[in-house]
């Protein structure tokens, strides 16, 4: 179980990549560590973009509640998206937003559950995937991509056994 | 947004490019010909100004005025101009102070019709600029015009002939497809002077006046800089001119004259399109660290530049591909209907320039001179189809090194240029998807998943 201060260090860590992450207060039905609000869009990205925040809150909006919860070492943080006019266009398989919600933002998941444990920075590596996701909805709605690039894994049980056989050849960004 | 009629009348200095890139070989400063340039224009808006015209602003080598009301009323005031332009174009030639320039060769345009008069007002900026028919066409028929000539339209050349002015008839190609009027009048401003008489100049008068104020300033106190920061020419006058290394940008819209209804019915409409239109190409500018310099009838003329270790390059381009993406969202009519929306040319070029602020009316006219300028007016007006961005090849190679996913969007124009349509959502989804693809052959991120078979 992760503590608030190696969530707190890692959160520091964090908004190196992503600087737009905000703590903040909010109502959750389990406890949870702090909860902070985001637009997902790393700093190098905004770099060679010559993007401002602004260019990542229209139609493909990536504002976002992240809900860090002490399990966040293991199973990732709990992403919150503002779901897109559109998205439901994306194909079903690829499609990984779940039923539960805060207000207007929508739960994608981010992981088979344990998938986070190896991985150095659990908070920054939830808002990645969270990133890779959305901008491959985006590419597919746009057009751009004739399918969903992702990596991602079949929903339930069968994905977990996907991961188990993919997880050896992972290598997250240090 | 009123709606005017009148003669909307250019003077230009035709050779002040050359004229600047010789002072500037032999003495690395611009001191003379600047000083040349700020005496003639102050000395033509007085006059101008005294004789019933009103000044619209200076553009670069050029002055923009107008008279409203009928046209007979004005082409008396317009000779007059005219020839005081010409003879004070001659007093500064033989100016001692200015030997060391290539003589002034002016040429002038003019064009009559109903036009429509904005204020632009947004933060702390206030810019007069007028859209319209004669405003356009006037400017076209200066830059047909050759040195030491006006050409005019129908109607005013009409009223010169009147006075007794010989015209001779031209043709232009260009003009007959874009204005659905090829034809245009051309006369020599020498022939002009024999009218001296009839309009009241005495050119003893001028020279006392020209050349008092010539020796007003003295050469030595311009003084020329590079900027350190971005640039604000707002608290900068013709004592200090700035030397910049960086790009002059023009956007300008496509046919908006055009939609305009003659009957004014449109005109609380179109007054928002033209507000808004000018508010997002002025405040792209400025997201993108340029500096807005004055608005053209409906174009927006900006620069980008270096200081210290910043490179405007991309910034620059960046400002360009927004342009061509935001503009277009707006629409002359309702709905999504794309015949109805804004369509918009930019042009870039890269290079040496030099900006100070000019003219008698508390200097606030920014002035923005080199070859650099006129080849991205030039890019813009005569090569950047609709919602195109044309940029300097010198321009695309810089890009090729500074950032090669921005350089993928363009291609290659002609020998001097290469352009994109693609605005700049186009190039971040170029850019999202080399990204997203190195990502994915890396496997460097976490999967995504869902606990529910769908």
């Amino acid at each position: 179980m992760g503590t608030i201060e190696e969530a707190t260090k890692l959160f520091n860590k964090t908004l190196l990549d992503f600087p737009f992450c905000q703590k903040m207060t909010i109502d959750y039905k389990e406890p949870f560590l702090f909860a902070f609000s985001t637009t997902i869009v790393r700093k190098s990205t905004l770099e060679a973009q010559g993007a401002f925040e602004s260019d990542f809150l229209n139609e493909y909006t990536r504002k976002a509640i992240v809900i860090v919860t002490s399990d966040f070492d293991t199973n990732g943080c709990r992403v919150f998206c503002q779901k897109w006019d559109n998205v439901n266009k994306v194909p079903s398989k690829s499609l990984h937003f779940e039923k539960e919600h805060i207000g207007a933002f929508t739960k994608l998941c981010v992981g088979v559950p344990g998938s986070f444990k190896s991985l150095p920075n659990p908070i920054k590596e939830s808002l990645r995937t969270a990133e890779h996701t959305l901008i491959a909805y985006e590419l597919f709605l746009k057009g751009i991509n004739k399918k969903i690039e992702l990596i991602d894994y079949s929903h339930g049980y069968e994905g977990e056994k996907e991961y188990e056989g993919y997880k050896k050849k992972y290598h997250p960004k240090r | 947004m009123p709606f005017k009629r009148g003669i909307h009348f250019y003077i230009n200095v035709n050779n002040y490019v050359k004229i600047i890139e010789n002072e500037e070989n032999r003495t690395g400063k611009l001191t003379h010909s600047l000083h040349a340039l700020n005496t003639f224009f102050t000395l033509v808006e007085r006059f101008a100004l005294s004789s019933g015209a009103h000044i619209e602003k200076i553009t670069s080598s050029r002055i923009h005025l107008y008279f409203d009301g009928e046209i007979d009323d004005s082409t008396k005031a317009l000779l007059r101009i005219a020839i005081y332009s010409l003879q004070l174009s001659s007093v500064i030639n033989k100016a001692g102070k200015y030997n060391i320039l290539k003589e002034f060769n002016i040429n002038m345009g003019a064009s009559f019709g109903d036009y429509y008069y904005h204020t632009f007002s947004h933060n702390s900026l206030d810019e007069d600029t007028s859209f319209g028919y004669p405003c356009n066409f006037a400017a076209k028929l200066q830059s047909k015009a050759r040195d030491h000539e006006i050409c005019v339209d129908k109607e005013v050349c009409d009223s010169l002939r009147k006075l007794g002015i010989h015209f001779s008839q031209d043709y232009s190609v260009d003009f007959d497809k874009k204005y659905k009027n090829g034809f245009f009048y051309r006369s020599d401003l020498f022939g002009f002077c024999s009218f001296s008489n009839r309009v009241n100049i005495s050119i003893e008068n001028l020279m006392g006046v020209a050349n008092e104020y010539i020796n007003k300033t003295n050469l030595s106190e311009i003084e020329f800089a590079e900027p350190k920061e971005k640039l604000f020419l707002d608290n900068t006058y013709l004592k200090y001119v700035y030397k910049i290394d960086g790009i002059p940008l023009f956007a300008d819209i496509r046919g908006f004259s055009k939609k305009f209804d003659p009957s004014g019915s449109n005109l609380s409409s179109m007054a928002k399109i033209a507000e808004l239109s000018l508010k997002t190409m002025y405040d792209i500018v400025l997201k993108q660290k340029g500096t807005h310099i004055q608005f053209q009838g409906d174009r927006e003329f900006a620069i980008f530049h270096d200081y210290g270790d910043y490179s405007c390059t991309v910034n620059a381009v960046f400002a360009g591909l927004r342009i061509i993406d935001e503009l277009p969202k707006i629409s002359y009519g309702n709905g999504d209907d794309k015949a109805a929306r804004i369509e918009i040319g930019v042009g870039e070029s890269v290079g040496s320039m030099f900006a100070t602020r000019l003219g008698c009316r508390g200097n606030k006219d920014n002035i923005v001179i080199g070859k650099v300028v006129n080849d991205a007016d030039i890019y813009e007006d005569t090569l950047a189809q609709e919602n195109e961005l044309v940029i300097s090849k010198d321009i695309y190679s810089e890009l090729v090194s500074a950032n090669k996913a921005l350089s993928s969007i363009f291609s290659k124009k002609n020998a001097d240029t290469y352009s994109t349509i693609h605005g700049y959502s186009y190039f971040r989804s170029v850019s999202d998807q080399k990204q997203l693809e190195r990502d994915n052959l890396s496997r460097n991120y976490n999967g995504a998943w869902s606990p529910i078979k769908k």
